[in-house]
């Protein structure tokens, strides 16, 4: 019981930092953005994602290969959409 | 120095959650929307002003806002799955249902869009930039509509206490599915909505 109520609050500290994380991001973006603003938006959606893949996917726990995989999915997309656009 | 087997008591458990054919599942829709995301990211390389001028046209606090649910509605399936796992089956339903509903929130606020675009004339024939945020944006809400449906068998089947809390993975792999979606759209909200490049 203990564990559960641990876990709640811990999922709930997740989502509260990804609702600020996702305000952050749309003042960030959106205006004529240079190379920082794409590399700011594009850092804090890993960050929403890893907040994602470890908390609400509760990827903390599994293999290391799923977890690296899951990680490694967002970081090439953001790094591949980074580069295109600095191209 | 530690005997072989006091190391491995050490070593935490290691668990996939959900089912296998999930997981394969998954891969390969975030292989798809990755391949989708390039080509939005490539086009709009290629041809920067239509990408902004066509930006411009959207809201971005509808895009804000069909975050927030999306996310809240991760949330609150995630903690539907706690309950379930600790045989709290009905409170575990009663998540779900709250999941459902802010899914709900995210398809109005979706549609209303679409039907706002469409009323301007905006729709998928317009230009590059509408081509691929209709399909991008449309293939994301087909998802989302399959992933209500999953909710909705979850909810059921919490509220009739049927799941087994001592092996989650039916409903770990539903809850995965949704958490999917939710990661497609983390990227795929920046770079249509957002990024200026």
């Amino acid at each position: 019981m203990a564990n559960a109520n641990a876990e709640s609050r811990y999922l709930l500290w997740g989502w509260f930092a990804l609702l600020i994380l996702s305000l952050c991001i749309v003042q960030l973006g959106g205006g004529r953005g240079g190379g920082q603003v794409i590399t700011a938006v594009l850092g804090i959606a890993l960050i929403k994602a890893a907040v994602i893949i470890e908390q609400f996917m509760d990827m903390r726990h599994a293999p290391r290969l799923w977890r690296c995989l899951l990680h490694a999915w967002v970081a090439v997309l953001s790094l591949a959409i980074a580069v295109i656009m600095a191209l | 120095m530690s005997t072989l087997p006091e190391a491995f008591a050490t070593e935490p458990v290691r668990r996939l959650p959900g089912d296998l054919a999930m997981w394969c599942f998954i891969l390969a829709e975030l292989t798809l929307f990755a391949a989708l995301i390039i080509t939005f990211a490539v086009s709009q390389a290629l041809n920067r002003q239509l990408f902004s001028a066509g930006r411009a046209l959207l809201d971005r606090s509808t895009g804000l806002d069909m975050t927030l649910s999306l996310l809240s509605s991760g949330a609150l399936i995630a903690l539907g799955v706690v309950q379930v796992r600790k045989a709290a089956q009905r409170r575990g339903a009663y998540l779900l249902i709250a999941a459902f509903l802010s899914a709900l929130v995210y398809v109005w606020i979706k549609s209303q869009e679409y039907w706002h675009l469409a009323h301007l004339g905006l729709n998928i024939e317009r230009d590059t930039f509408f081509t691929l945020f209709w399909i991008l944006t449309g293939l994301h809400f087909v998802h989302v509509l399959l992933g209500m449906l999953i909710i909705v068998c979850m909810s059921y089947t919490a509220w009739r206490g049927e799941f087994d809390p001592q092996a989650p993975s039916a409903i770990e792999s539903g809850a995965l599915y949704w958490h999917m979606v939710d990661l497609i759209w983390l990227m795929l909200f920046p770079v249509v909505y957002l990024i200026n490049g």
